[in-house]
């Protein structure tokens, strides 16, 4: 494919040579195996730590490739010894939230800032990577402090908020990049018809935006689901605790039962694979969003 | 997407009044307002205030209260002597800077192989794709207990293959000694952090016109000299955007390194986020997390600031 017009001219002999001497060996296919499966690596331990008996995990000599029998009694002990629906039931309700409230309210922003002129770009692009950059920790403490106050503090709406808080500065700009790629000539033209603005965004340009929506979904959901920091901080109580948060309390726990933890990780992948399976032809669009000038 | 459809819709949808659009247009100004303020309140509104509120907190004397009490506390510059006097605070910053390095510069170098092989012609291309990008969908917490257990000291495969190997004998504690411990976070990190790259970077191979390549043929490059004149310089941009994103996004990680060491041991792995938290949550000196938090705040602010100063082209922005 890439031999260059010289090559073809001055040294035929020695490339049919180097052809016939490794016949058909894609190398960038072989390497890219190899380091696939090294990448996946983690996952596929994780998953037969959580399904092999115990005493094929606790080993010395662990095999690489499991020969013995599967079972699923990590996942029934992790149910008897651990409140894990109420975890996961927690998580899940902190994802929804903060997924619906933040899909609202960057909706409304993005098209706002994609249809009207907002003056200080540049101020807000360094307020963003600011806002990018400030660890959470730094977030916590106010926003436990203000939580405190209003007595929101151990409540999941807490939690919401500040996911919604720190995710949607972002969503909305990958949603702004969306609107702007919808010509302004619809908009227009539901006006001239008589449709309000509000008619325009809810009809014309909502269904239109569907993908760049469920790009922001997934992120937010992401944010929501994995948050480990506003949840340990937030929520005080055990029973509030979400799936994170119960994780992070098996390895603190004075035995570790790894398979029993690597069944938790299992079940916290799950939700995950599901939104990554909506996201992933958004993914690229959704983090390179608006395009490069330069 | 489909033009067709949408003219379709826009005719059967919308009806025709001529006093109801009047109306529309002289409220016009409250729109673009109105539909900012939710996204303003709490995106920066919130954040706003939270940095008020930390550079209240960070003046005051009594270390933890209510915030009527801590408000109530006479001011004081305490905080900030504590945090600048306290060899801790340099050495957590130092840590930061090593955490952060480390996890932006390695996974970017697996990244941009990872987007340069497929970015070839490759059997089963979209699947490779998505299974290189497997990581990102692991949440941090769980990517840590599963290194965590690869790392296990006695029954951990890593020490495993080191004794198969014949490399080592010793039953590393990765996470639990202080000389390797840093080492150890960094790990699930880089490994999470992967995807991320990859992305960026094949967008930005993608997005390199094809003829660019032919135009160096004809001038007899080679494999190398292709990848140095044209593939580099076109994905500068990509480049500098993705290392900047991924570093940001590195210093403030909080989430492998609490659930593995928290800190420590013997603060080893205790980088400015999680030092911010353990102060807070840990030692409960409220005021004393909410300078260090304001000192680093302020760094962060420097370091933007030249970014985008030094980002002549316009590349940062773009992405925003």
């Amino acid at each position: 494919m890439t031999t260059t017009l010289t090559e073809t001219l001055v040294v035929p002999a020695t490339k049919k040579a180097r052809r016939a001497r490794r016949p058909r060996v894609n190398l960038p296919f072989a390497i890219m195996i190899v380091m696939t499966v090294i990448m996946l690596f983690p996952v596929y331990w994780m998953l037969l730590t959580a399904l092999l008996p115990t005493q094929a995990v606790f080993s010395r000599s662990p095999s690489l490739i499991p020969t013995g029998e599967m079972s699923f009694d990590s996942f029934v002990g992790l149910l008897v010894k651990t409140p894990i629906f109420s975890w996961i039931f927690q998580s899940i309700i902190i994802t929804i939230g903060t997924s619906v409230l933040s899909a609202f309210i960057c909706l409304l922003a993005a098209y706002a800032l994609s249809r009207f002129v907002v003056p200080g770009r540049k101020l807000t692009a360094v307020g963003f990577l600011v806002g990018r950059v400030l660890p959470g920790t730094l977030l916590a403490l106010p926003l436990f402090i203000l939580f405190q106050t209003v007595g929101l503090l151990n409540t999941q709406l807490a939690v919401i908020l500040a996911n919604v808080a720190v995710v949607t500065p972002l969503t909305t700009l990958i949603l702004k990049g969306y609107f702007d790629g919808i010509p302004r000539d619809i908009d227009d033209a539901a006006m001239v018809d008589g449709c309000s603005r509000w008619g325009v965004l809810w009809r014309m340009i909502f269904p239109l935006s569907v993908p760049g929506l469920v790009a922001c979904v997934g992120l937010s959901a992401t944010a929501a689901w994995t948050d480990l920091l506003f949840s340990r901080t937030l929520l005080l109580s055990r029973d509030n605790w979400t799936l994170p948060m119960g994780i992070t309390s098996i390895i603190g726990a004075h035995e570790v039962d790894w398979n029993e933890l690597m069944a938790a990780g299992l079940i916290s992948i799950i939700p995950m694979l599901i939104i990554y399976w909506f996201l992933q032809p958004h993914l690229v669009s959704g983090m390179t969003a608006g395009g490069v000038k330069g | 997407m489909s033009q067709p459809s949408t003219t379709n819709r826009e005719e059967g949808v919308v009806t025709a009044s001529p006093s109801r659009g009047r109306q529309a247009r002289r409220w016009d100004w409250l729109l673009p307002v109105g539909f900012m303020t939710p996204a303003v309140l709490i995106g920066i509104g919130i954040v706003f205030f939270c940095m008020i509120l930390l550079i209240a907190l960070s003046l005051r004397e009594q270390k933890l209260g209510t915030l009527e009490a801590l408000l109530n506390s006479p001011m004081s510059l305490e905080n900030y002597v504590e945090i600048i006097t306290d060899p801790a605070t340099w050495r957590s910053l130092w840590i930061s800077v090593i955490y952060t390095v480390g996890t932006t510069i390695v996974p970017f170098g697996i990244g941009l192989a990872f987007a340069l092989l497929l970015n070839e012609q490759m059997p089963g291309r979209r699947v490779l794709r998505t299974l290189a990008l497997v990581p990102w969908a692991i949440p941090g917490v769980t990517a840590t207990i599963a290194f965590m257990w690869i790392m296990q000291p006695t029954y951990g495969v890593a020490n495993y293959l080191l004794r198969v190997l014949g490399i080592s004998d010793a039953d590393v504690d990765w996470f639990g000694n202080v000389n390797t411990a840093l080492i150890a976070v960094m790990i699930p990190t880089i490994w999470k952090g992967v995807p991320f790259f990859l992305l960026m970077l094949l967008a930005g191979l993608q997005s390199i016109n094809g003829e660019l390549y032919e135009a160096a043929e004809v001038d007899g490059a080679g494999r190398w000299a292709k990848f140095r004149y044209v593939t580099i310089p076109s994905l500068a941009p990509f480049i500098f955007v993705s290392l900047v994103f991924g570093a940001m996004h590195s210093f403030r990680e909080f989430d492998f390194i609490y659930a593995s060491t928290g800190g420590g041991p013997q603060g080893a792995t205790e980088t400015i986020a999680v030092r911010i938290f353990n102060l807070a949550f840990d030692r409960f000196d409220f005021t004393g997390a909410a300078a260090l938090g304001v000192f680093t705040f302020v760094l962060v602010s420097i370091v933007i600031v030249l970014l985008v100063r030094r980002d002549r082209k316009g590349a940062l922005e773009g992405f925003l």
